[in-house]
C-alpha cells in the first residue's frame, strides 16, 4: 500500500540557528545521520503488533515529533525503540550501528537518553540526586555535566535540593529532561512531554526541549498535544494504525490540509 | 492404620470446612485472609463459653458461635478491605494474635474462657446425642468423623447452591472484573463483605467441631499455624475451586500425619513434629514455585501481579 | 515517675534492637516490593550462628562478624535461588510473601530440629549499672549502640553513595532507575547482602539483650513490622521513630498505674499496627507511596 507522503522537500525553510543537519528533511545517512528507525513492529501481546510498519530519522541537533491519533502507536514506538517493549522486525540504527533489541541498560551507555510520560522522576530524590541517578553510569562526568545543565536549564539551579515530589508539573518535566540529559545522550526520546500541564508550562516546557535540541542533541518527541509540537519541530512524522502516514517539515505539516483535516481537528 | 485414616479423617473434614471458608475470602473475592484461625477461635470460644458456662444448648450455641464468627468478619473486612494484598495479609495475621491474647490474658475475658487454662466441658451434649440416634456402637471419634463429614458435604451444597445464584455469579463477577460489576451497579463493597462474613460463619464453624475434638481448648491452640495450614490447603486444592479445599484438606493431612509412622528408633515424636511443620513449609514453597493454581484450581492469575 | 523512666529505658533497649531488625525488612519492602515473613527467622538463624562460635570460644565480637556474614551469605543465596526467580516469573506481591512463609517455616523448624526448645545466652548477664534514675545493664547498652551505629550507618550509606542512592530511586521507580542505567538485578543483590548484614547484627543484638531460642525472631515478626509500618518504609530514619515507639510504648503500658498483665502488651502493639495500616497504609511519618 503506498502511503500519502507530504513533499519532504517542499518546505525546505527551517528556523534559524538549528544545528548544521537540521531542516534537510530528514537526516540522511551520509550527511551525519544519527539516529534512524527502520520497519519497525512491536506490540505487546502476542500476535498483535500495535506499530507495523515504522520509520523514523532524526539528525543532531533536530527536534523531531512524531504525532497521531489515541492509539496510533506513538508511545509504544518510543518504548520499543528504548528495549521496553518487544521489537518483532525492523532495525533501530545509531550512527549506522544496530541497536536493535539490546538491552536497555546498554541503550543508555551507547548514548540513548528517555523520558518517560509518567513517573519520569524520582519523586522522593532531590534534583541533585536525580542528576545523580541520570548519570549513574558514568559518575565521573557528574561534576561537569550538571555545570552544563544548570547553566542550560537555569531553573534547576535555585531548586537543587529540592525534592521532586515536590515541584510542579512543569518543574518535574524539566527534572526529567535534565536527569536524561545527564546520561550525555546523543539521541533523546521524549515520551508526551506536554501530558497533563498548564499551557503556561507546556510553552515553558517545549521551550527548553527546543533549547536542548539547539544543543546539539537528536530529540526524538511523541506528542498529543499535535499543533505546538509541530510549530516547534523541524520535522515530524504522522503515525496512524501504528504506521507512517505523513511526513515532512514541522510547519509544513501544520498547514497541510490533508493532515490538519484528519490529525488537527479540521482544516485551517 | 484405621487409627490413623480416623485421625486423617477428623482433621481433615474440620479443616476443610475453615478451608472452604478461607475460599470464600481468597478464591472468591480475593481478599487475602491470613488470620482465618481468628474466626477460628472465636468459633469454638462461643461454643463452648455458652455450652458449659451458660448452659445452652449445643445447635443455639453452634448458631450463635457461626454468628460471632461473621461479626467478627465484618468487624475485620469493613476496614481491611481497601488495602494492598500483602498488607491485609499482615493484618489480618495481627488479627488473629490479638483474639489469641485476648483469650489468653484480657482481663474480663479470662473469668469466661480460664485463661491459659482453657476451658472444658462443653461436649457432653454432642457425645450424648449418640445414645439419642442409637449409634453406641460407633467410638466419639467415628461419631465425631461422621458428623464433620455430613457438615462438610452440607456446605458443599449450600456453597455451590449459593455460587451458581445470582449472588455467585456477581461475586465471580466481581473477582473477574471488579470495575466492570461496579459499572453495572452492582455494590462491590457489600458483596465482598457478605462473602467475607460468609466465610468467617464457615471458619466458626469448623472451630466448633475443632473444640469437639479435644476434652479443653486453650488460647494456645488458637496459632499463626492454623491459618498456615489452611493456606497449604488452598495451596494443594486450588482456590476457587469447591472441591479444593475439601480434597486438598484430606491430601494436607494424609501427609501431615503420615510422620506418626516414623519409627520412634529413628526420631523423637517431637524431632517428628519439627520434621512435619519443616515439611509443611516445604509444601508451600513448592506449591508457590510449582503450581500456584493448585492441583484443581484455576485461577493460576490471582498470583501473578496485578496491573494498576 | 522512676518506674515509667525505667519502663523508657528498657523500651530503649529493646527498640535498638528492634530497629536493626526493622530496617533491613523495611529496605526490602520499599526496594524490592515484598514483605519477608521469614525475616524475624533469619534474625534467629544470625542469632544462633553466633551462638555456636561463642560456644567454640570463640569472642562475641568475631561470633557478630561470623554471623554477619554468614547471614549476608544466606541472604543472596536466597535472592539468587528463589526471590529473583520468582519475580522474572512476575509473581505477584503476594506469591512472594506466601513464599516467604514457606521459608519461616522450614528454617525455624530446622532450627528446632537442631538446637532444640532450649533458651540460650552468649554470656551470664552482668550486673545492673545506675545511670542518672534508670538501671541499665552491659548488655542493654551494648545493644543500644550497636544499634545507633547500625542505624547512623546505614543512613549514610542510603544518603551518600552510589549504591544508596541507587536503591532510593529503586524504591521510587523501578522502571526509570532501570532506564537510568541501574543493572536491578545486581543491585537487588546487593541490597539483599546489605539487609543481611543488617539481619546478622540485629539478631545478635536480640540475643545479647534477651535470649537466644529457636522462636524469637518470629515472635517479634509482628512487632518489626508494626515499627515499619509506624515510621514509613524504606528509611534508617523511619525504621528507628517506629521501632523507639513501639519498644517504648509496649513497656509504658505495662506501667502498674494501668494494672494490665505484660502479656497484653504484644495484643496492644498489633492494635495499633491494624488501626494504623488501616488509617495510614504508608505509615505514619512515611510519604504516600505504598496505597
Amino acid at each position: 500500500m503506498e502511503q500519502p507522503k507530504v513533499d519532504a522537500a517542499a518546505g525546505a525553510e527551517r528556523a534559524a540557528g538549528v544545528g548544521p543537519a537540521a531542516g534537510v528533511g530528514p537526516a540522511d545517512g551520509e550527511t551525519g545521520g544519527l539516529f534512524e528507525v527502520a520497519g519497525l513492529r512491536a506490540g505487546y501481546v502476542k500476535e498483535i503488533d500495535v506499530v507495523r510498519e515504522c520509520d523514523v530519522r532524526v539528525a543532531a541537533g533536530q527536534l523531531v515529533s512524531i504525532i497521531g491519533p489515541n492509539g496510533a502507536g506513538k508511545s509504544t514506538l518510543v518504548k520499543a525503540v528504548f528495549g521496553l517493549v518487544d521489537v518483532r522486525a525492523g532495525t533501530v540504527l545509531l550512527d549506522g550501528r544496530d541497536v536493535t533489541r539490546v538491552p536497555t541498560h546498554h541503550l543508555v551507555a551507547a548514548g540513548i537518553g528517555y523520558v518517560p510520560q509518567v513517573a519520569n522522576v524520582f519523586p522522593s530524590l532531590t534534583t541533585e540526586e536525580n542528576l545523580r541517578m541520570g548519570c549513574y553510569l558514568s559518575p565521573r562526568e557528574r561534576a561537569t555535566r550538571a555545570a552544563w545543565i544548570y547553566d542550560l536549564l537555569p531553573l534547576l539551579a535555585e531548586r537543587r535540593s529540592q525534592k521532586a515530589g515536590t515541584m510542579s508539573g512543569g518543574q518535574r518535566q524539566v527534572v526529567a529532561l535534565a536527569r536524561a540529559l545527564m546520561g550525555d545522550p546523543r539521541v533523546l526520546l521524549l515520551d508526551e512531554p506536554s501530558a497533563g500541564l498548564d499551557p503556561n508550562s507546556v510553552r515553558m516546557v517545549f521551550g527548553e526541549i527546543r533549547r536542548i535540541a539547539d544543543s546539539g542533541i537528536a530529540v526524538l518527541m511523541v506528542e498529543q498535544n499535535a499543533r505546538r509540537a509541530l510549530a516547534s519541530s523541524d520535522y515530524a512524522y504522522v503515525l496512524d494504525m501504528g504506521q507512517n502516514r505523513f511526513e515532512g517539515p514541522g510547519p509544513d505539516l501544520l498547514h497541510n490540509d490533508d493532515v490538519a483535516r484528519l490529525y488537527l481537528g479540521g482544516a485551517k | 492404620m484405621t487409627g490413623y485414616i480416623i485421625s486423617v479423617l477428623v482433621s481433615a473434614g474440620i479443616f476443610a470446612l475453615l478451608a472452604q471458608g478461607l475460599n470464600l475470602h481468597w478464591g472468591y473475592t480475593g481478599l487475602l485472609n491470613f488470620g482465618v484461625v481468628a474466626f477460628f477461635a472465636v468459633g469454638a470460644y462461643t461454643m463452648a463459653v455458652l455450652v458449659s458456662v451458660f448452659d445452652w444448648p449445643l445447635w443455639a450455641a453452634m448458631a450463635a458461635a457461626m454468628l460471632a464468627a461473621a461479626v467478627l468478619g465484618v468487624l475485620v473486612a469493613l476496614p481491611a478491605i481497601r488495602l494492598r494484598s500483602d498488607y491485609l495479609a499482615i493484618t489480618t495475621l495481627a488479627v488473629g494474635e490479638i483474639c489469641r491474647i485476648v483469650l489468653h490474658s484480657s482481663p474480663g475475658v479470662v473469668d469466661l474462657t480460664g485463661g491459659p487454662s482453657g476451658i472444658r466441658g462443653y461436649s457432653h451434649d454432642f457425645f450424648g446425642l449418640r445414645e439419642t440416634l442409637g449409634l453406641q456402637w460407633m467410638t466419639g471419634l467415628e461419631f465425631l468423623m461422621a458428623a464433620v463429614w455430613i457438615v462438610v458435604l452440607l456446605v458443599l451444597l449450600v456453597v455451590t447452591v449459593m455460587i451458581r445464584s445470582p449472588w455467585g455469579r456477581v461475586l465471580k463477577g466481581i473477582r473477574e472484573d471488579e470495575d466492570a460489576m461496579r459499572a453495572l451497579g452492582k455494590n462491590v463493597v457489600a458483596y465482598k463483605m457478605q462473602s467475607f462474613a460468609f466465610g468467617a460463619a464457615l471458619a466458626g464453624l469448623a472451630g466448633v467441631f475443632f473444640a469437639l475434638n479435644l476434652s479443653s481448648i486453650t488460647p494456645e491452640a488458637f496459632l499463626p499455624m492454623i491459618s498456615i495450614y489452611a493456606w497449604v490447603i488452598i495451596l494443594i486444592g486450588g482456590g476457587g475451586s469447591l472441591l479444593g479445599p475439601v480434597v486438598g484438606s484430606v491430601l494436607f493431612w494424609a501427609l501431615f500425619n503420615a510422620t506418626t509412622f516414623i519409627p520412634s528408633e529413628w526420631m523423637s515424636s517431637q524431632d517428628a513434629a519439627y520434621l512435619r511443620l519443616i515439611l509443611v513449609g516445604l509444601l508451600i514453597m513448592v506449591m508457590v514455585l510449582l503450581r500456584p493454581q493448585g492441583l484443581l484450581g484455576n485461577r493460576k492469575e490471582l498470583l501473578r501481579e496485578s496491573r494498576h | 515517675m522512676d518506674e515509667a523512666l525505667q519502663l523508657v529505658a528498657d523500651g530503649v533497649v529493646v527498640a535498638a534492637a528492634l530497629a536493626v531488625a526493622a530496617v533491613g525488612l523495611s529496605l526490602i519492602m520499599s526496594v524490592l516490593r515484598m514483605i519477608n515473613v521469614a525475616h524475624g527467622d533469619l534474625l534467629t538463624v544470625a542469632a544462633f550462628a553466633a551462638l555456636v562460635c561463642v560456644n567454640a570460644g570463640l569472642p562475641l565480637v568475631i561470633a557478630l562478624i561470623v554471623a554477619a556474614v554468614a547471614s549476608a551469605l544466606i541472604a543472596l543465596g536466597l535472592e539468587l535461588s528463589l526471590w529473583r526467580r520468582m519475580r522474572a516469573r512476575g509473581g505477584s506481591n503476594f506469591s512472594l510473601l506466601l513464599l516467604s512463609v514457606g521459608l519461616a517455616y522450614v528454617v525455624r523448624h530446622v532450627l528446632f530440629l537442631i538446637f532444640g526448645e532450649e533458651t540460650h545466652q552468649y554470656a551470664p548477664p552482668t550486673r545492673e549499672l545506675a545511670i542518672g534514675p534508670v538501671y541499665m545493664t552491659r548488655e542493654g547498652l551494648t545493644v543500644v549502640a550497636g544499634g545507633a551505629v547500625c542505624m547512623i550507618g546505614l543512613a549514610a550509606l542510603l544518603k551518600w553513595t552510589r549504591i544508596g542512592t541507587a536503591m532510593r530511586a529503586m524504591a521510587d521507580n523501578m522502571d526509570l532507575a532501570r532506564a537510568s542505567g541501574v543493572d536491578v538485578a545486581r543491585t537487588s543483590a546487593i541490597t539483599w547482602v546489605i539487609v543481611g548484614v543488617l539481619t546478622g547484627v540485629g539478631g545478635v543484638l536480640l540475643g545479647i539483650g534477651g535470649r537466644i531460642f529457636p522462636n524469637m525472631g518470629w515472635n517479634i515478626i509482628l512487632l518489626v513490622f508494626a515499627a515499619v509500618v509506624l515510621g514509613g518504609i524504606g528509611t534508617a530514619a523511619g525504621a528507628a521513630v517506629g521501632s523507639l515507639v513501639i519498644g517504648v510504648g509496649q513497656e509504658l503500658v505495662t506501667h502498674s498505674a494501668l494494672g494490665l498483665p505484660p502479656e497484653m502488651k504484644q495484643a496492644f502493639v498489633f492494635l495499633f499496627l491494624v488501626v494504623a495500616l488501616v488509617i495510614r497504609p504508608q505509615g505514619l511519618f512515611g510519604a504516600r507511596r505504598y496505597v
